[in-house]
């Protein structure tokens, strides 16, 4: 007797379940559409509100129609800029598709023609402070160091590596003393480049931790990034561009396959962090 | 035809599958919200306790978040992007302020979304199974299968019920979810939170977050999102379910094959960056409602679209299998 009741109820009821679901269905699907427009830069931004509130990452967003009239290395050079990468394996692009690095990503988001405008590369592998101020100080570099608008320098990656300890006041001490060496060189290396260029914008590229899971450690590579930041403020002309927070934050995206490089996501975020802070600076 | 799915639908009832999953349905959401109710009233004890007022000011810290939203809207190296942003998280503040809640407080809209959100990727598809694995394979072990088709119905006609009963059933289940979720979170919170703001629109560009288009919608309108989002994996899944019934005779095998797949589907999500086949699986799709709340990790290509795409073309061809092979099955009972 009750399937008289039942069985109205339930065709009502579910059809007009199935309407208001397929109606709810194509709303999220039209408020989630793809954005066509073809911008390069986005800035993004976790949503959550209140006292659970975490990380911000900012990306600056690329105006099209200042692309459309002009290209972007116009904003900041004039002309064509040169653009030249040196130090280890992070400047040379290693985990990077087609080792393309900061200096060839960075010259896309510049809108900067690679292949008539090539970007210039003496970064080598495992290089420490020492052999980037023998290269620096070569005199067959001399000629296209002068020649250059921007330098990128990614340096002391290795050094702070290779600091060998037994016990935790070694560490400090071991540490100590590769800092004030890689400092001394560090001064003589930017003091070379600039007497060589004087006009040519300088970024130095900050440590970030790829382990993550030593305490002492990483605040000896804060302290590096720190160091190495006061010591930029005695130069002009150059910026320094910070990336311990952020692949802190995104270590599992920003990483290559040998967790230790940066993957062409951590390139991108590092390209992109240079834009961001030479262009904001007018 | 109506008739057939009258008497479907009335087979499912009387299989009192529907009260079975409802039951696991109150028990899980009574220990979630429980749970959630705990977990938070220990939070606001430590905090209270730590700075040792009376009360929890969460206004002081409320609105030193608004002030840093501000300034950061003052600043000269701002973006277009990063102002619309900014201005909504300060609506979205500024909501809660004037309403005096405290934003992490939990309330039963809130809940429920995160439930579905949580579920909608193994408990929800679970609970279907479990309502549809037996619908062809059951008729198989009582032996009806026999009295089914020697009636002067076509074999696809059957099927056809069969499915259309399984749909209405599942709709009905995603109603019977979001009650269920608000009136039992409802007695351990006391708060419905209806009116409260939430941030969607989100989508993707390049693989990387895209707020061009976000806006505000009440959390009801939320869970109208989410759900129909969620019944849209739940019809996909009983689909599926329906066509792994049609192929094995015992539901038992059924529900656990589709378990497994459901559970080892899951582990291939590791892969999902460097095997790009995983992609295309169906059980990697599942996670619709992640797309609409932007906090997830990119994944290159995928997209609300494409996970949409890649459930349906699962389903249809579940569908067309299903009713090619009961067609054509040999029944030797």
């Amino acid at each position: 007797m009750y399937k008289k009741y039942i069985w109205p109820i339930i065709v009502l009821l579910s059809i007009s379940l199935i309407v208001t679901f397929i109606v709810g269905f194509g709303i999220s699907v039209s408020i989630s559409k793809e954005n066509n427009k073809a911008s390069l830069g986005v800035n993004s931004e976790d949503a959550s509100v209140g006292i659970e509130k975490n990380k911000v990452e900012e990306l600056e967003v690329v105006d099209e129609n200042n692309a459309k009239n002009s290209p972007k290395y116009e904003l900041l050079y004039d002309g064509k800029p040169n653009i030249l990468v040196i130090g280890d394996s992070i400047g040379f692009g290693f985990g990077d598709e087609n080792n393309n690095g900061i200096g060839k990503r960075y010259a896309d988001l510049i809108e900067l023609d690679t292949i008539n405008s090539p970007v210039y590369n003496l970064s080598v592998s495992g290089d420490e402070v020492k052999d980037l101020s023998l290269i620096v100080n070569n005199l067959e570099n001399e000629s296209l160091i002068k020649d250059m608008d921007l330098i990128i320098i990614s340096i002391g990656g290795n050094d702070l590596n290779r600091i060998g300890y037994t016990d935790s006041v070694d560490l400090e001490m071991n540490y100590l003393d590769t800092l004030n060496m890689y400092k001394n060189e560090l001064g003589e290396i930017l003091t070379r480049i600039q007497t060589l260029n004087k006009n040519a914008k300088l970024a130095f590229v900050g440590l970030y931790d790829p382990f993550a899971n030593n305490e002492q450690k990483t605040k000896l590579l804060l302290n590096w990034n720190y160091e190495t930041s006061l010591l930029l403020q005695d130069y002009s002309n150059i910026v320094y561009i910070p990336t311990y927070d952020n692949f802190k934050e995104n270590l599992n995206s920003y990483l290559a396959f040998d967790q230790f490089h940066p993957g062409p996501e951590g390139y991108e975020y590092i390209a992109r962090e240079l834009y961001d802070v030479l262009h904001s600076l007018d | 035809m109506v008739l057939l799915i009258q008497n479907e639908v009335i087979k499912l009832l009387l299989k009192k599958k529907m009260i079975l999953i409802t039951l696991l349905l109150i028990i899980f959401i009574g220990l979630f919200s429980y749970g959630e109710k705990y977990a938070y009233d220990i939070n606001i004890e430590r905090l209270e306790s730590i700075s040792s007022e009376s009360e929890f000011d969460w206004q002081g810290i409320s609105q030193q978040q608004l002030e840093d939203l501000y300034d950061r809207l003052e600043s000269p190296y701002i973006s277009e992007n990063g102002i619309k942003s900014v201005e909504i998280e300060i609506e979205q503040l500024k909501y809660f302020i004037d309403n005096d809640i405290n934003p992490v407080t939990p309330s039963a809209a809130k809940f429920t979304v995160e439930f579905i959100e949580q579920g909608i990727i193994m408990f929800i598809p679970l609970l279907i199974v479990i309502l549809a694995a037996d619908i062809v394979s059951g008729e198989f072990t009582t032996k009806t299968i026999k009295v089914l088709l020697t009636r002067a119905v076509p074999r696809w006609k059957i099927l056809f019920s069969k499915f259309v009963a399984i749909i209405m059933m599942t709709s009905i289940f995603m109603l019977v979810v979001a009650i269920l979720s608000l009136i039992i979170s409802y007695l351990f919170f006391g708060r419905w939170g209806f009116s409260e703001p939430v941030a969607t629109g989100f989508s993707s560009l390049n693989g990387v977050l895209n707020t061009n288009n976000v806006i505000l919608v009440s959390r009801f309108e939320y869970i109208l999102l989410t759900y129909s989002l969620a019944w849209f994996v739940s019809v996909v899944i009983a689909t599926i379910t329906l066509m792994v019934s049609v192929l094995v005779k015992n539901s038992a095998s059924v529900i656990g094959v589709l378990m497994a797949i459901l559970i080892g589907g899951q582990f291939l999500q590791f892969f999902l960056s460097e095997w790009d086949l995983v992609k295309y699986f169906f059980v990697t799709n599942l996670n619709l409602t992640r797309y609409l709340t932007g906090s997830y990790q990119q994944i290159e290509g995928m997209s609300l679209n494409f996970s949409i795409i890649v459930l349906g073309v699962w389903m249809i061809v579940s569908a067309i299998l299903s009713f090619v092979i009961f067609s054509r099955k040999d029944v030797l009972v």
